[in-house]
């Protein structure tokens, strides 16, 4: 997960109340779309909803073990680093700095990690 | 949709398609990836007889340069002669068994044991043996010089058979040259070299690669780039290719209204603007190829003997047993599949590329090989999406339920590749 960047503003996204233990609500904000997740032992956690696999949603992905689950194919992803641990991903997802207060759950629009823009370019090898 | 066109260039890359052998449907049994007694059979009758890539020819440019490279349970030495020759040798001295050379690469006046110093010439003579007049039985040379390797050299690359008999490699690349000498690899230098040990059997990366079926599952961003339904699948007598359209997103997707940016990224490399482009997205791909012909005086690119689906397009060659090229206009991205010494679920992944260069530009260093596990580094999004499943594909296999390979048609380069393995293995 990229940094908190501390010139980046906490938004309101949803009202703790939204959203059930273990379930999952997408919200448009400021051009993203946030899949605000509530954890089923409490907590919230907030990610752009989009699978890194095809870009689809991930609204009603299973949360489990720390973990939310695409629910269409069953890439895996940490929501602590957004970093995908099954297959089909192999890129990471956008995980949002989430904070509550009071009944408010606030996020912090970060920027989402940098994806290859040539998917056959190697790290440290010319032409591509 | 507009229709793929296939335009050959005269003298160039033939693009006619091959009849296509009927091969039936049959499981391909599994115990070709699992069974220690099939790796057997493979060394024997198939590894030992056929022409293996050693190495490029500029990793030896000079008298006395050497590397040394596994296949199997072998380590072989390949030097360059006085005469600019590139000789291949069992890399094991007479006297003791020693290796000659335990280093990846490196240069000698002769090829020296470092154990008690017994000395080769580079043609793997031996002309110094210390205190020869101990060994009271003698020293013959024709005996204790070097065991020479059959060697002989296509497309910048130095290749060996373990077979002293039998075919040349010309006879054994059959089509290869006339099909890919156009694209000049002895011209094209080598800008990475990498080895990856993964824990799969050899055939499981090579079926990786001889299909696109998977394409649309584990490289979703690929289907923007290129269609994998309209590809043109050829089976020769052991090797293999098929002929992928680029910059054409895949049917799959439908018709698309805008350029999609792996497209668009594409054509901008070369002048052109996506934004300006009239046409539909399905007609980039012929304007792509008019635009990389119409530049290529001022680029400094020669596509002189490259027809023109060859400026968008992979031709995607697989050289029997293990040798995948995708081949396009400026780069040649080749992975050679090495098996294990002993082990049928490990393997040894090369991955190397060559690139073609403007006119009057300076070569770059060859560079350092890297070796590696499996994860270590990231070899781009492709690569590390392709290698996922391998590990899994081992295990999975040595499942008692699993009983080996459903095959679907276009799948069938694997089934042409089994075919091919087993005239080996069936001798």
């Amino acid at each position: 997960m990229t940094a908190p960047a501390a010139d980046i503003p906490f938004r309101f996204v949803a009202k703790t109340t939204d959203v059930e233990p273990g379930r999952t609500k997408c919200v448009p904000l400021e051009g993203r779309n946030v899949l605000v997740i509530h954890m089923p032992n409490g907590g919230f956690k907030a990610i752009e909803n989009q699978c890194s696999h095809e870009k689809k949603s991930m609204e009603g992905g299973r949360i489990r073990a720390g973990k939310i689950v695409c629910p269409h194919h069953g890439a895996n992803f940490d929501l602590e680093t957004g970093k995908a641990v099954s297959a089909p991903a192999v890129l990471p997802i956008t995980v949002y700095p989430v904070k509550v207060e009071g009944e408010d759950v606030l996020v912090q629009l970060i920027e989402p990690p940098k994806k290859p823009k040539n998917p056959f370019a190697i790290p440290g090898v010319q032409g591509f | 949709m507009v229709a793929i066109a296939r335009i050959e260039k005269l003298g160039g890359t033939p693009v006619a398609k091959a009849p296509e052998p009927d091969m039936g449907h049959a499981i391909i049994p599994k115990e070709r990836y699992v069974s220690p007694g099939f790796m057997r059979l493979e060394w024997e009758r198939m590894w030992t007889k056929v022409w293996l890539v050693g190495c490029r020819e500029e990793e030896i440019p000079e008298t006395g340069d050497y590397i040394t490279t596994d296949i199997g349970p072998e380590s072989l030495l390949i030097v360059r002669g006085e005469d600019g020759k590139a000789r291949t040798f069992y890399n094991v001295c007479n006297h003791r068994g020693n290796q000659v050379k335990f280093d990846k690469t490196g240069n000698s006046r002769t090829l020296q044991c470092a154990y008690h110093f017994w000395e080769y010439d580079l043609t793997g003579r031996l002309v110094n043996i210390p205190d020869e007049q101990d060994f009271t039985q003698g020293c013959p040379r024709d005996q204790l010089s070097l065991k020479t390797v059959r060697t002989d050299t296509w497309g910048g690359f130095v290749w060996f058979n373990l077979n002293p008999d039998g075919e040349s490699l010309r006879d054994y690349l059959g089509i290869i040259p006339a099909h890919l000498d156009a694209y000049g690899f002895e011209d094209m230098p080598m800008v990475m070299n990498v080895t990856i040990e993964w824990d799969c059997n050899w055939k499981t990366s090579v079926d990786a690669f001889n299909e696109v079926y998977h394409t649309s599952c584990i490289h979703p961003e690929l289907t923007y780039l290129h269609d994998d339904i309209n590809l043109q699948i050829d089976l020769y007598e052991r090797h293999s290719r098929y002929l992928i359209p680029f910059e054409v997103p895949s049917p799959r997707l439908g018709e698309l209204t805008e350029v999609p940016e792996i497209i668009a990224a594409d054509m901008r490399a070369i002048g052109m603007d996506p934004a300006r482009f009239r046409g539909r997205v399905a007609e980039i791909r012929r304007a792509f190829q008019l635009q990389k012909r119409a530049t290529a005086d001022e680029t400094g690119y020669d596509y002189g003997r490259l027809g023109d689906d060859q400026l968008s397009d992979d031709y995607h060659y697989f050289i029997f047993p293990n040798v995948t090229m995708n081949i396009f206009a400026d780069r040649l991205l080749m992975f050679r599949q090495r098996p294990h010494e002993s082990d049928p679920g490990r393997m040894y992944y090369d991955v190397s590329i060559m690139i073609r260069q403007p006119r009057g530009a300076a070569r770059p260093p060859v560079p350092d090989h890297e070796h590696m596990k499996h994860g270590e580094r990231s070899l781009g999004l492709v690569l590390d999406q392709d290698s996922v499943n391998l590990p899994h594909i081992q295990k999975g296999m040595r499942s008692s339920s699993y009983k080996g390979l459903w095959i679907s048609n276009q799948e069938r380069r694997i089934r042409h590749m089994h075919e091919t393995l087993m005239n080996y293995i069936s001798v």
